[in-house]
This record gives C-alpha cells, structure tokens and sequence, in this order.
C-alpha cells in the first residue's frame, strides 16, 4: 500500500472540503477502500475519516420517511426492529451482506458506493480493463460467470450491492452533499451505467458523499422481502438477488428489482406491470417470474443467472403471497 | 474519463473557433465562392440555387474511408458507442454517439462468434455514411462542414456550427427502429442534433485520431478474429475504402 495522508472529518461540511483534494477518498467502515488501496485499483492520496462526523448513523422515522444516516452500520440495520418493521427487505438485505466481522464494520453508505468485484477488474494484471481505465473487456469472450445479463455496454461488471437492490424495490432516495449543499438522488437515479460513464458505478461526484438514506412513507409497513444466491452463504457476493414491494391484494403497485444481474440495480419493468390488478397466485407467479428477465442477453457463463433470478423471483413473490 | 485523446494530435487545426478557417479546408463557404466560379456561370444562368448546390455537392471527391460493419459477426458489447461517446467528449466534441447499435432480431450470429456466445445474437451495429455526394454540404451557412481535401473525410468542426439544422434536411440516411441501448426507439438522420452541446454531429471518422476510428480498434469481436481467437475473413467492423458503389450498396 502506497503512504497516503489521514484526515479526520468533524462535519459533513469539512468532509467535503477534504475530498475536493486530488485522490481523495471518503473512509467510514472500510471494508472495501483498504482492498481497494491495497490493489492500488484507485490512486490514493489522502483518506478523509467520516466516523468522526457526529449524528450521521442515526436509524430514525421522521416526516413520515424512515430516514438513515449513511453511517449507520449494516449490523445495527440488521438488529433494528424499526427496520424490520418499516421496510423489511432492507434488513434482511443488511443481514445478507458478507459476513458478520464485515457488517459490524461496514456502513450503508459504503455498502452503495462500493466498487465492482469483477474478477478481472479486481486482477492486478488486466490493468487494460475498462473500469482501469484501459481499453477491453475481458468478460466479453473471457470467464463471465459473475457478469451481466442485461445492460452491458463495453464493460459488463455488475452492481455488487444488496442494500441497493432492496431500496430500489423500496422507492428509497438518498441525499448527497457537495460543495454546493445537498441534493436528493433517487436509488435508480444513483446507479450508473457503464454507457453513462464506465470508470464510475454511482452519480457521485469525487468530492460528494452520502449522507442519509431515506425511505418513503408509501413503502413503510408494506410486504417487501430480499432474498439473495450466492455460492457462500456465510459470506459471499450474490450471484442473483431479487428484492420486491408489494402494495395491496389484489396488487396495486409492485416494485422488483433485482441484483447482480446488471450494472446497476435492475427494475423487472415488466413483471411490476404484469403483477398490477392481479392477486398473487401460482400461475400469475410463475408468469412474472418469467418476464422478470425478459430481455437477458446472457454472455458465455452466465446464462444459469436467467433461471436464478426467476427462482429467486418465484420465491419472493410467493412469500408475499403468504 | 480517461484522457483518451492523442498527443500530438491537430485538434486545434482541426476545430478552429469560428472566422478561424484553415487554409486548405474545403468549406461551404469556399466551395459556393469558389465552386459556383468553377461550376460556373451555367448553373447561375439556369438560375437555380438549387442546381448550383447539387452540382457542388456533386463536385466533391469521395472520402478516401468509411467505417462497415458486419452485423453477423456483431454481439451487442456496445463498446464501439460507448467509445465513440467517450474519445469525443475527451477531446471536447459533442458525446453524442456517431454509431448506434440497433436491436435486430431476425440478424443471425455468424457460427464462429455463436460457438462462444449463442446468445448474443440480433445487433445491427448502423455507421454514419461518408457520401459519395454530401448533400448537407451546400446547406450549411456557416464553415461548420468541412471535406477534409486530402482525405475527403465529411465532418462537421463543432466550434464552428450553429445548430441551424440545415446539414440534417437533406441527409439522405436515417437511423429507423430500437436501439440495443436500454431497447430505446430511435428515428432519426445521421446528421443528429446534441441538446447539451447545441451542435449537430456526424461521423467523422475520430479525424485526429492517431488510431483511426476507435469503433474499429476497440471492438472485441475485432480484437477476439485479430487474435485468431475468432476465425473470419471480415471484421465486426471495419474500415474499408469508400466508392460511391460501395455507398449506394450500404444505403
């Protein structure tokens, strides 16, 4: 690891200040920045502290939102009833990320802004990837077991987070401060697409960070449920997984994303449209489950995601059903 | 982004702000002085601009190259959009993609790319034209299109452009049907209108690109037949000579 300045943030407004510095990088639980510095995968200079920032891991309900400071660790997620209560899939996503060492450390911030674990973008010796800031994709005609299904554009990592993909589902936004004070990003506004920009998985500018994660009265106390495959279940990244909100019976709105299928979260369009006026049985299921990967363009080694991801989905739906 | 320009390139030669007319550039406003002195006194005693400007769009030597693209050997990587947007918005020209991949999905994978992936069959990779007669030529008011006289390469200097329109009524290729982006529906000339820059963009073949058209160098299907990884006799896309027989095929 290459020596780098540590600065401790006391504000969110000092935060920002510190990361308007070149090679800045926003610290809170770290369980990704180190591999990231340790790969050398991002020039380092200067690592800007946000654990010290008072107020911001606050899990609270407040104008009728369920509103959550970034640094909120993914265990206290976990743990909280309030969560549990609100907007269930985002706990049990909070549950299903890594393993218990790294929830205790990792935040909901960090957990959204995390970098791809594309294999090969993870490999210090494909440093003409893409995402590298090089010129190929090596998943194209390579190993692309972990790789896209749907809108793959010269680079085809995929999103790698699973609170993102259960506050998709939930019709979550997340505040964001800059220099120029703080802006509201919706969660699939968030995400990026490699046609977008492929160095960048997220809209945040370098000297921007998270700030809160807040959940709309309109999904609070609704079905919702996360449900995750991976080949570890004590610890891995997900392989498929699908979140889904479902308001009503018959269905009145049904929101389904799903992740690790594309680079970012991914909205099942088709299957939410399908799933409106209709109550949820078998058949009905069966049907979104199949539409919910309409348009899977699978790549040599990733087409067993399409019948994941309609596994999971049938799942899922069938436990809101109950 | 990464700076993906290449050093050393002309890009002030090329995009000269307006009034700032290279000397060896062959613009509208040159050829309709120049040409209809050339082309002559005839067309201007039929009385007819609109001959004059066909004749002068007539006039023009053909662009040397033009980009091709073989849609069986084609897998929807989007890496030729997705570079062209890039290196242009690096060299600050509009980002705007001057190819587009549409979603076709009567076309077939050639069996040699199938054998590695069947199911990335139904693109359509649609490049921009270098016409035998540049239409939008003549139209333009302003120095913003340009023949590049040694290789005859049609592009538009972006600095120089006023978004007029004029070079997109004339353009006798459109861009019909879905995009494989995100399956958005696109209708269109090749002379497309950029919103964020205000300008109009083309092809221009990445002019000032020490490597030519990044489409063609960074395609993997390209680099997959180049490294004998794929066998084929023709590139996913490829940059081939222009003729005007040629172009009336493409079309």
């Amino acid at each position: 690891m290459k020596r780098f300045e540590h600065t401790n943030a006391t504000s969110v407004a000092e935060a920002v200040r510190l990361l308007a510095a070149q090679n800045a990088r926003a610290l809170a639980g770290g369980t990704d920045l180190l591999g990231i510095m340790k790969e050398e995968l991002l020039p380092t200079e200067r690592v800007v502290n946000l654990k010290t920032i008072p107020g911001l891991d606050a899990i609270k309900e407040e104008s009728g939102e369920l509103r959550i400071g970034a640094l909120a660790r993914l265990a206290d997620l976990a743990a909280s009833a309030l969560v549990a209560q609100k907007a269930p899939a985002l706990a049990q996503a909070a549950a299903a990320v890594a393993s218990p060492q790294i929830r205790t450390m990792g935040t909901l911030g960090g957990n959204l802004a995390q970098k791809v674990r594309c294999w090969y973008y993870r490999d210090p010796d494909r440093a003409d990837c893409y995402k590298r800031g090089g010129s190929f994709c090596y998943a194209v005609f390579g190993a692309s077991d972990l790789h896209a299904l749907f809108d793959g554009a010269a680079c085809f990592a995929v999103q790698p987070s699973d609170t993102a993909v259960a506050l998709s589902a939930l019709g979550a936004s997340l505040v964001v401060a800059g220099p120029a004070g703080q802006r509201v990003v919706g969660v699939d506004d968030f995400f990026i697409g490699p046609d977008v920009d492929y160095l960048r998985e997220t809209a945040l500018k370098p000297d921007e960070l998270i700030v809160e994660v807040r959940i709309p009265a309109s999904a609070l106390g609704q079905k919702s449920v996360f449900l995750k495959a991976a080949p570890r279940r004590s610890i891995d990244f997900a392989r498929g997984s699908v979140a889904a909100l479902v308001l009503g019976s018959p269905v009145q709105r049904a929101r389904l994303s799903l992740g690790a299928v594309a680079p970012t979260p991914k909205r099942a369009s088709a299957a939410e449209a399908f799933l409106a006026g209709k109550k949820l049985q078998a058949d009905v299921i069966a049907q979104a489950a199949t539409l919910a990967t309409a348009g899977a363009k699978p790549l040599a080694g990733n087409a067993y995601k399409v019948q994941l991801i309609q596994g999971l989905v049938r799942q899922a739906l069938t436990r809101l059903a109950a | 982004m990464p700076e993906m320009n290449d050093p050393g390139a002309p890009q002030d030669a090329l995009e000269p702000r307006s009034g700032a007319q290279p000397a060896d550039a062959l613009s509208r406003r040159r050829l309709v002085v120049g040409g209809l002195a050339a082309v002559g006194a005839a067309a201007v005693a039929a009385g007819t601009l609109g001959r004059a400007a066909s004749a002068v769009a007539a006039q023009q030597p053909l662009s040397d190259r033009v980009v091709v693209a073989d849609p069986t050997l084609c897998v929807g990587c989007l890496a030729c959009e997705v570079n062209c947007s890039a290196w242009h918005a690096s060299v600050g020209r509009s980002a705007l993609p001057r190819i587009r991949v549409l979603s076709t999905p009567q076309v077939a994978l050639r069996k040699e790319v199938a054998a590695y992936l069947p199911a990335r069959a139904g693109y359509s990779p649609a490049t921009r034209r270098q016409c035998a007669t540049p239409w939008c030529l003549p139209n333009c008011p302003t120095t913003g299109l340009r023949i590049d006289p040694q290789t005859g390469n049609r592009y538009i200097a972006e600095a120089d452009c006023i978004a007029c329109g004029k070079c997109e009524v004339d353009c006798p290729v459109e861009w019909q049907g879905t995009l494989a982006r995100k399956a958005q529906p696109i209708s269109s000339k090749r002379v497309v209108y950029d919103p964020a820059a205000n300008v109009y963009t083309k092809c221009d073949l990445c002019i000032g690109r020490a490597g030519g058209p990044i489409c063609v160098e960074r395609c993997p299907v390209n680099v997959a037949i180049k490294a004998g990884y794929v066998t084929s006799d023709t590139l996913c896309l490829d940059l081939k000579q222009s003729t005007e027989a040629q172009w009336k095929r493409l079309v």
